[in-house]
């Protein structure tokens, strides 16, 4: 992890130094110790600031979308997931492929906040983390703790297909060589197995605690629309009210927006407030896309674009 | 009135007999999280929780709401108030929400008297429930508050081990004390000391933040490059102001489903989405984060303090422990301390 | 029983009353025509069917399909040229990709499969127009009133 950190710090003062970067995004130690934040880089001095550990969980390829009129080029540094989303931006013609500086990491997995805060302090600084194998020690200034690495991995992670960027113009780290774990939707199927009435009661009770702050939308590297429909006043599609109607409304066409586009971050899942299981939408409409379309994971290749903006003469036929 | 005790083993039956005669809202678990609901009984009521995911401040000024109806059809085209609530008792309130309900007050309740709200804070009992242990994200402190007492509550529960220490604040507290006397019998004088040793840990948990000279030192901010330099990470999503216990924006607007009946609702809005500043015609006062994430901690730690003479803030912690880019209330006190 | 749970299910048919209310959004070069068709060729079909013309099938964005429950529709038929006539050579096969998956996605959360179809019907078939509307009919006849997403009876719950 050192060697990384050295490597990512060396990469991006070069990348200013020579002008080859405007700004360079990354993450930053965060508030507590197993928390980081988005850092913004733009001085050689300040690569410093630059940290990778477990706990990068952000996502930072939509901050190319809020910076794309900034002059110069954009340096961001990317996970495998987030890797995607470079392609998701490019292909959807949100920003040039030329104007942006990829800075992949190769990527073991990372670690969720919530289940770290259910075994251990988090509320201290950041000191030290060591790999151990099976586990992980994190040094604090609030104490050293070690956690089981399985115990408190991301759940996206388990499945992760590309733990090595996808597209990458510098790379950081050893590549690694776990096999991709693709998922096989085990868990769709079983609530695709369940009784109409048994789904409606489910998501209703989800849909229903939405407070639609829209991190979840906001988050997205496939939501760069200029303008919303959620945010749309004239004509207003959504209503602004907040009852199971109007949030159904927004989870079904959020979500559908996102068909044969989301890149399967999982980011919108772990912003949420209040627990929605969102990826339980996108990783169905992932499946049927899949299999109706034979679609490969979006953003994992430079060409492409979205499944449902083209189509083949043979595709299913069910309307007949 | 003089302390009361509750035994710990009394508390279902005390909520059953509440929840029997009138509506009580309490915190239960749901889908794995923590909320404030309306509940038949005593039955699931979660004690131990860490504050609620949604502070109760939606039982007062809820997300949404509907002011008034009407139908066109009706030739007096007569404006139909809403119904008001029931009678009800808010019970498990944390000091902290009861903090935010009393500057609530201060909003709704004082120059501006706003009729929906205050029908509901007149028709709302409030039990508030110390902390006997709190979240790392807490810092209540910081603003006066003590995890011990809720001035603004009527009753205060305080877990003693075995029993419940049960303070009567108001008139209102000492009312529903004498419905449930059954239930309760007289403080043995030992409960205001055992009360300081139960809320001890919390006090000593959460985090120790000082706002010595941040109201001062923010009055000369307004130009300052931090704001800047900390909106650049935000997504100007609605978390921190929507989970808020003192946030209180809302925005009006008409229903009509394509009938002649109508109505006007209002729900809250947050001054972190581009749409809340924009005017008609399309000027945008507030035309990037920066001025929206200004405005936030402005907002809570210099207009609040200079237009109701108290923080907007009570330090409950959510916005630190939900927002997803780590954008911190705490942090950014503390930097605004340092910076020059 | 929480709010969601009461308006989970739509009941069925509480009086014989209740009439189905099915919007149709149908293309103007086909399923219209096949409409217009089945009607000057007395063809019996049930009068639930309310059709909004649209100029392509794929003109039909899903919002307005889910909008359509939300102000009271039983039901939703999509229909469109076949595959290979589309007035504008290729608009349907984009609506056939969009509305497989989207048919899936309310399913999956639990809209009873019948309650949104989709069909292609062109200018010439009047009678396959008259049958599917009999059909749909049917299907929503037995499916019973929608409460899902109804925006006149979300349950309110005071506080
Ligand atoms: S999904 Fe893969 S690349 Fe993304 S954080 Fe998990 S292991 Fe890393
Ligand atoms: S992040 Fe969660 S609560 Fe917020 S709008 Fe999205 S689904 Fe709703
Ligand atoms: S929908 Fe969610 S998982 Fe998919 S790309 Fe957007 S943020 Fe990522
Ligand atoms: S500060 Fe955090 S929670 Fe608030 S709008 Fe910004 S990203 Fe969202
Ligand atoms: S600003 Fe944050 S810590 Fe302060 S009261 Fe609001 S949610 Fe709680």
């Amino acid at each position: 992890m050192k060697k990384v950190i050295e490597n990512l710090r060396e990469t991006a003062a070069r990348l200013l130094q020579n002008k080859e970067a405007e700004v360079v995004i990354g993450w930053g130690l965060g508030s507590e110790a197993v928390r980081t934040q988005p850092v913004f880089i733009t001085s050689p001095d300040n690569v410093d600031k630059l940290v990778w550990n477990p706990f990068c969980v952000n996502g930072l390829t939509k901050y190319l979308s809020d910076l794309k009129t900034r002059p110069g080029k954009i340096a961001v540094v990317v996970k495998g997931c987030d890797s995607r989303g470079i392609y998701r931006l490019t292909q959807d013609n949100i920003i040039p492929r030329d104007k942006v500086v990829v800075i992949g990491i190769p990527c073991a997995g990372q670690m969720s906040y919530t289940k770290l805060a259910s075994k251990m302090d988090v509320s201290g600084q950041l000191n030290d983390v060591e790999d151990k194998g099976e586990d992980l020690l994190i040094k604090t200034s609030k104490g050293d703790f070690t956690v089981k690495k399985s115990e408190v991995l991301l759940d996206k992670c388990l499945t992760c297909e590309h733990h090595n960027p996808v597209v990458a113009d510098h790379v950081v780290g050893d590549t690694i060589n776990t096999c991709p774990t693709p998922d096989n939707y085990e868990e769709i199927k079983k609530f695709e197995a369940m009784s109409t009435e048994e789904k409606a009661r489910f998501w209703l009770s989800q849909f229903e605690r939405c407070i639609r702050c829209y991190a979840c939308r906001n988050i997205c590297p496939g939501c760069t629309c200029r303008e919303c429909i959620f945010d749309a006043i004239k004509p207003d599609w959504v209503g602004k009210e907040i009852n199971v109607s109007e949030n159904e409304l927004f989870h079904l066409t959020r979500a559908f927006h996102l068909a044969g586009r989301c890149v399967d971050c999982g980011e919108c899942d772990r912003v949420c407030p209040m627990d929605i299981p969102i990826r339980l939408l996108n990783k169905k409409l992932l499946k049927d896309c899949k299999e109706l379309f034979n679609m490969e994971p979006p953003g994992s290749t430079e060409e492409g674009g979205s499944v449902l903006g083209q189509y083949r003469l043979e595709d299913p036929e069910e309307f007949m | 009135m003089a302390n009361k005790s509750l035994k710990k083993v009394q508390l279902k039956s005390l909520l059953d007999k509440i929840a029997g005669s009138g509506q009580l809202i309490a915190p239960i678990q749901s889908d794995g999280i923590t909320l404030f609901k309306p509940v038949q009984s005593g039955e699931g009521v979660v004690l131990d929780y860490q504050n609620a995911v949604i502070p109760p401040k939606d039982f007062f000024f809820p997300q949404s709401e509907k002011m008034f109806s009407y139908d066109t059809s009706d030739p007096t085209w007569a404006i139909k108030p809403e119904e008001g609530v029931p009678e009800r008792v808010l019970f498990g309130a944390r000091p902290c929400d009861v903090k935010s309900i009393l500057l609530l007050d201060k909003v709704f309740d004082a120059e501006f008297r706003d009729d929906i709200y205050i029908d509901k804070r007149n028709k709302t009992t409030i039990i508030a429930v110390s902390c006997n242990d709190c979240r790392h994200t807490c810092f209540c402190g910081a603003f006066g508050i003590s995890p011990g007492e809720a001035e603004g509550a009527d009753l205060l529960f305080t877990d003693l081990g075995g029993r419940y220490l049960v303070e009567v604040l108001t008139d209102k507290g000492s009312t529903l004390a004498a419905e449930c006397s059954d239930l309760l019998s007289d403080d043995d004088g030992n409960g205001p000391a055992a009360k300081e040793k139960a809320v001890a840990p919390a006090k000593e948990k959460q985090m120790n933040i000082d706002l010595e000279g941040v109201k001062a030192k923010l009055d000369n901010m307004f130009e300052h490059p931090i704001w800047a330099e900390e909106s650049l990470r935000c997504l100007g999503c609605g978390t921190c102001t929507f989970i808020c216990p003192t946030c209180h924006c809302f925005d009006i607007v008409d229903f009509n489903n394509q009938s002649s009946i109508g109505y006007r609702y209002r729900c809250a809005d947050s001054c972190q989405f581009a749409n809340f500043t924009r005017a008609a015609g399309g000027h945008q006062p507030r035309p990037s984060k920066m001025e929206r994430i200004r405005q936030r901690f402005m907002h809570k730690l210099r207009y609040f303090v200079d237009r109701y003479g108290d923080f907007g803030c009570v330090g409950c912690g959510r916005c630190l422990e939900k927002c997803p880019v780590n954008l911190d209330i705490a942090q950014i006190i503390n930097k605004v301390k340092e910076v020059g | 029983m929480s709010v969601s749970e009461k308006s989970v299910l739509n009941q069925k048919a509480e009086s014989s009353a209740w009439k189905p209310k099915i919007i149709g959004f149908c293309c103007n070069w086909c399923s219209y025509a096949g409409a217009d068709l089945a009607g000057i060729s007395r063809f019996k079909q049930p009068p639930y069917l309310r059709i909004i013309r649209v100029p392509c099938s794929g003109r039909v964005n899903p919002v307005y399909v889910l909008r359509a429950f939300q102000k009271g529709a039983d039901g939703v038929l999509v229909a469109g040229c076949h595959p290979g006539d589309c007035h504008y050579a290729t608009g349907n096969y984009f609506t056939r990709r969009r509305f497989l998956i989207f048919k899936r996605l309310l399913e999956y959360v639990g809209f009873e499969p019948g309650r949104f179809q989709a069909r292609w019907i062109s200018g010439a078939e009047g009678q396959k127009f008259a049958d599917n509307t009999k059909k749909v009919v049917d299907d929503i006849k037995t499916l019973g009133p929608n409460k899902r997403m109804r925006l006149d009876s979300i349950p309110q719950i005071k506080y």
